[in-house]
């Protein structure tokens, strides 16, 4: 995944950062056609091969992708992103990209003041200005997630 | 549907939040492509979710044609339409573009637009 900081001539106001993330480009078998519009989450691909659902379940990977954050903040963001990834529908798994980027949104509001904003999805492209320390991308298995936090002007 | 609440210590700028999400089926209809002349490939626009005036939401339509028309990767296309609104509206403004993502993002009053352009959505707001 290839990082890319912002041309010189586009300041962020208050030491904002700004930062573009490459596209993640997953081809979808629903609604891939020409033209649909409006498509909905796909069903995730399996991840692991046919076994006894008994088994004890897999702890989600976690992979940061980019990070202008200090490490305490990433690991509460990768609990909180783990454990509503974990409570949602697992069969058939259906990922609910708005009831992550809402929880994370808001427990960092909550914990660290605003603002912060949380973008969540298997494909999409960014190009966003950020705080300093408020900012990081990462995946939870095929899930990516974007967090970053602005500076709110009195 | 959109969710709203508005929020912020008092005298602070106000901030609405605002949530988007691809599961939502297109809502209203945005402007019919412009008269296209025997080059220009019109994109059609579908209107999703917006606090933005007409004039504003109209430009960034019109920037998102563009962006569409000169990049093909989303980071490029949001990119473009980001630097755009800057320029020409005073920064703080935040981009994403794709095929499939939701989000809960905090924006200044007046300044949110989500869209369809084709098949790929469009989030574009003003925040910071």
């Amino acid at each position: 995944m290839r990082e890319q900081q912002g041309s010189g001539d586009v300041a962020g106001r208050r030491g904002g950062v700004i930062r573009s993330l490459l596209g993640v480009e997953r081809r979808l078998a629903e609604g891939d056609a020409e033209g649909a519009v409006g498509v909905s989450s796909g069903k995730q691909p399996a991840t692991e091969g046919g076994g006894g659902g008994g088994g004890e379940e897999r702890k989600a990977v976690v992979r940061v992708v980019a990070a202008d954050m200090p490490p305490a903040l990433q690991r509460r963001a990768f609990r909180c992103a783990r454990d509503e990834l974990a409570a949602m529908p697992h069969f058939p798994r259906r990922l609910e990209p708005k009831r992550l980027a809402l929880a994370l949104k808001k427990e960092f509001d909550a914990a660290y003041g605003p603002a912060w904003h949380c973008i969540v999805g298997t494909s999409f492209g960014s190009y966003v200005t950020h705080a300093r320390g408020g900012f990081l991308y990462f995946s939870v298995d095929k899930v990516y997630i974007l967090l970053f936090r602005t500076a709110v002007e009195p | 549907m959109s969710d709203e609440a508005r929020r912020g210590p008092a005298g602070a700028a106000q901030v609405v939040l605002r949530a988007s999400s691809e599961d939502r089926k297109p809502v209203g209809s945005g402007s019919p492509p412009p008269a296209a002349t025997a080059t220009a490939v019109a994109h059609k626009i579908q209107l999703k979710s917006a606090d933005m005036k007409e004039e504003m939401r109209q430009e960034a339509f019109e920037i998102a044609r563009i962006a569409f028309e000169k990049h093909s990767m989303e980071k490029d296309i949001a990119e473009y339409i980001k630097k755009e609104f800057d320029k020409n509206h005073g920064p703080t403004w935040h981009c994403i573009v794709g095929r499939n993502f939701g989000s809960y993002v905090t924006h200044e009053t007046n300044y949110f637009v989500y869209f369809y352009i084709d098949s790929k959505a469009v989030l574009l707001f003003k925040s910071g």
